[in-house]
């Protein structure tokens, strides 16, 4: 082909525009740099980009200022972390344009935040919110959530990821009575159940009749809520008053042994599903707080719930310790279009359930089985009969084994794969990197699986099969040395994220190895990595620190490090490197709804990725690290 | 030879003999009027033609081999199957269609689609470039496209210093696929 004469320089502008108005705004700004023409350019797309997306950094108001010109009347979808924002910039963030609105750590705001919204962006239809006032001083209540939802009338989806119960007010169901009839999607961060029982069935005197449903939220689909405790009532009222709904997530952490008019009985659970459209089910009792389970449900209360469920598709169930072989079998032969399953606690669960997993028609994608101590390697050898499925998390289940993953191996679809806490061996993940599934996998968890080697890296990668793994945790593991990330280094994986925690034998020749990781054959890369965790790896000195810097890890944007030593040098290389979340103190470092990054490899994960960070929460806090004298106050931050 | 892939395009064609475009190499292409009508440009040299003597539409400012590729993405636009795509669908059809193609050449493409008004080819092509140029750093892009600096060195910082966050991405300059 004829070499291009015109380049793109001397372009029509329309054409550079056209470019720039597909491109993300951090790229519109690299071209920008180039020259005169592109950055007069730029300046004009900006004046009428659609989409405004920052994922990874938190701007300032100075810094976000030029990058929203008032003058784009095309603004329909924003997204931003708040971290740095405040009321100030109320007026640059609301626009009557937006359709969409996602603003994230909004805690230097005031309820002003809601009430300015439900004045002006009246056509909004996806709203998210998350931390509004949260920091002192900052005033919040139950007027700007009224002037909010009469205001959005538009609104289909609404996220509040902050405690709702700040809003609490004998006014408060007549206030949800004013949100928009098209709310069809509701997610709240945080709010009792009473106060959930109040609001969809106002009590209308003394006589608390539970047959009265106010027409609060007439449209509602899906409804995820976190709440103090999951109770009858609430239950109950919940499926009695939402006629329309397809997807419920309920989820507690109580901090005490509820009392029996304040838990979940096998009663409540009968009354789920009473309009029968139920797709999605999730009942969670995290022991994140409290070692606390749902004493009051057996098998019974299970099959009860089944017998109304055989159109689920999607069945979520935390913290049911009574229920026995006997409910979950009932679940897997009752729901016949069941994609998703997942457990949590199942301490009764066993190979049983599985036995016959293959006379049933259905075609799971999504299992997670974690503490489900009683299964051995038959169960996983079944369950692989599923050959769908693309995400499969066996955490903590401790009789796990090699057997376990070489059946595994054999899922040609597997694109997530969790092991933590398993009884593998480098044997077993030999199968990993020689079998089927080693063409699909994403991303594989091995956190504390204490019998891994060096080899087990080798094993993995010696096959060069292994080509679309982009995550990787290899915490926990006492075995794992330098030697072992050099091989890493070497396979030439483009891996995104590494997480070596509490690894004592990792120290600085690991990243050392890491910084100078390469791609190609030809060109220096530098390392693919945008999230490395080290946090309490034992060999780490003040030299890793130096490798750590620019411009090694160009990508970087999440790093776990322990802050506690070497203060001075983490303090200097988070000044130096502002766009990059720095954690210190022991904290997950997380990728969440908000971290499209690519977009295809996380493209399935958008229900593991709630649940888990909410359940890793306090889960991950070894017995070691509370004896460390660790601050008891940070476990619940 | 303009390929069309369907038997279907040709019996509802066949009261409608093909027009022959040439190219600025002297080419001459195939392409039925209904592939054509995409074409605001085409249809535009129709009319200034009389209809009759002359089916031959020099194309003057195109070259042969990019008038074919052109000509063969129009014919695919044109069968049915292809209105039923999905999104994601239509999405692998482009990168396969782009796959292994220089950035000056789909620039090239670009705007051939444009003079010749085709404007779905021509979004296609700019959103070609547009994930070719993601994330590249500032120097690749002057270096593929030839762009000359004219910043002087104080505009230069300040871009730097104002900008900075949005290089910190990282560069993933691979310098041989995409040049």
């Amino acid at each position: 082909m004829e070499k291009a004469d015109p380049n793109l320089h001397q372009l029509p502008t329309a054409i550079i525009a056209t470019i720039m108005t597909k491109l993300d705004v951090p790229s519109i700004l690299s071209l920008a740099s180039t020259c005169k023409a592109f950055r007069c350019c730029a300046a004009h797309t900006l004046s009428f980009l659609p989409n405004f997306h920052l994922p990874d950094m938190a701007p300032s108001a100075d810094l976000l200022k030029p990058l929203l010109p008032l003058n784009n009347p095309h603004l329909r979808s924003l997204k931003l972390d708040c971290t740095r924002l405040d009321d100030s910039s109320l007026d640059i963030l609301i626009r009557p344009s937006l359709h969409e609105l996602s603003l994230r750590n909004c805690t230097d705001f005031s309820g002003k935040l809601l009430s300015q919204l439900g004045n002006n962006c009246k056509h909004l239809r996806f709203l998210y919110l998350s931390s509004v006032a949260e920091k002192m001083g900052r005033t919040i209540d139950v007027l700007h959530l009224e002037e909010l939802l009469s205001g959005c009338t538009h609104l289909e989806t609404l996220i509040l990821m902050f405690d709702v119960s700040i809003f609490l007010h004998q006014n408060f169901a007549l206030v949800w009575a004013l949100a928009s009839w098209k709310l069809t999607s509701l997610e709240i961060g945080y709010i009792s159940s009473v106060m959930v029982a109040e609001l969809l069935s106002p009590a209308a005197g003394p006589s608390q009749s539970s047959n009265h449903c106010s027409t609060i939220l007439p449209n509602l689909q899906k409804l995820c809520l976190s709440v103090d405790y999951i109770t009858d009532i609430m239950v109950s009222t919940i499926s009695k008053c939402l006629a329309s709904l397809t997807h419920l997530d309920l989820r507690d952490s109580p901090i005490m042994e509820p009392r029996m008019a304040f838990d979940l009985t096998n009663n409540g659970l009968q009354q789920i599903n009473a309009h029968g459209k139920l797709k999605h089910l999730c009942l969670v009792r995290s022991q994140e707080i409290a070692p606390v389970y749902f004493k009051r449900v057996n098998d019974l209360g299970i099959l009860l719930m089944a017998d109304k469920c055989s159109a689920m598709e999607s069945i979520c169930l935390g913290g049911f310790c009574q229920v026995t072989d006997t409910g979950y079998k009932t679940i897997l032969h009752s729901c016949s279009r069941l994609c998703r399953l997942k457990v949590f606690y199942g301490t009764h669960l066993t190979d049983l359930v599985f036995h016959d997993i293959i006379a049933t028609s259905l075609s799971l994608t999504h299992v997670g089985l974690r503490w489900c101590n009683l299964l051995t390697n038959l169960a996983v050898a079944r369950l692989v009969s599923n050959g769908e499925l693309s995400v499969l998390d066996l955490r903590d289940c401790r009789n796990l084994g090699d057997d376990a993953l070489q059946a595994i191996s054999t899922l040609a679809k597997l694109r997530s794969l969790l092991m933590d806490g398993c009884d593998i061996s480098d044997v077993g993940l030999s199968y990993v990197g020689k079998g089927l599934m080693s063409r699909s996998l994403v991303s594989l968890s091995l956190r504390g699986c204490k019998r891994l080697t060096d080899r087990c890296i080798s094993s993995l990668f010696d096959g060069h099969t292994i080509l679309e793994l982009r995550e990787l945790d290899l915490s926990n593991l006492p075995n794992l040395s330098d030697a072992g990330v050099l091989l890493l280094a070497k396979s030439r994986i483009p891996i995104s994220a590494l997480r070596l925690r509490q690894c004592p034998l990792i120290g600085d020749t690991s990243v050392m190895a890491l910084a100078s990781m390469q791609i190609d054959e030809n060109v220096w890369h530098g390392s693919s990595l945008r999230l490395l965790d080290i946090y309490n790896c034992g060999g780490i000195t003040q030299l890793a620190f130096r490798w750590l810097k620019k411009p090694y890890f160009p990508r970087l944007k999440w790093l776990g490090v322990t802050g506690s030593v070497n203060r001075d040098v983490v303090d200097a290389l988070a000044r130096s490197r502002p766009y990059v979340h720095v954690a210190t103190r022991g904290e997950e470092l997380g990728t969440d709804q908000w971290d499209d990054l690519d977009g295809i490899y996380l493209q399935d994960y958008e229900e593991v990725d709630e649940l888990e960070q909410w359940l890793l929460g306090g889960d991950n806090m070894s017995d070691e690290e509370m004896e460390d004298g660790a601050d008891v106050a940070d476990l619940f931050e | 030879m303009a390929t069309s892939s369907s038997n279907t395009n040709k019996a509802d064609h066949s009261k409608n003999p093909p027009l022959t475009l040439r190219s600025s190499d002297g080419k001459e292409l195939k392409i039925f009027r209904i592939v054509a009508q995409q074409s605001s440009t085409i249809m535009n040299l129709l009319d200034l033609e009389e209809e009759s003597n002359t089916d031959v539409i020099p194309v003057s400012e195109v070259d042969g081999s990019t008038l074919e590729k052109l000509i063969e993405l129009m014919n695919n636009h044109t069968e049915k199957s292809f209105n039923y795509l999905g999104v994601k669908e239509r999405k692998k059809f482009y990168n396969d269609f782009f796959a292994n193609w220089k950035i000056l050449d789909v620039l090239n493409f670009g705007l051939v689609a444009n003079y010749l008004g085709v404007q779905v080819i021509f979004d296609e092509a700019c959103q070609k470039m547009a994930d070719m140029i993601k994330s590249k750093s500032v120097e690749w892009v002057r270096k593929v496209f030839e762009i000359k600096n004219d910043f002087t060195p104080e505009e230069e910082e300040d871009l730097k210093k104002e900008n900075k966050w949005a290089y910190e991405r990282g560069d993933l300059d691979d310098g041989d696929d995409a040049i």
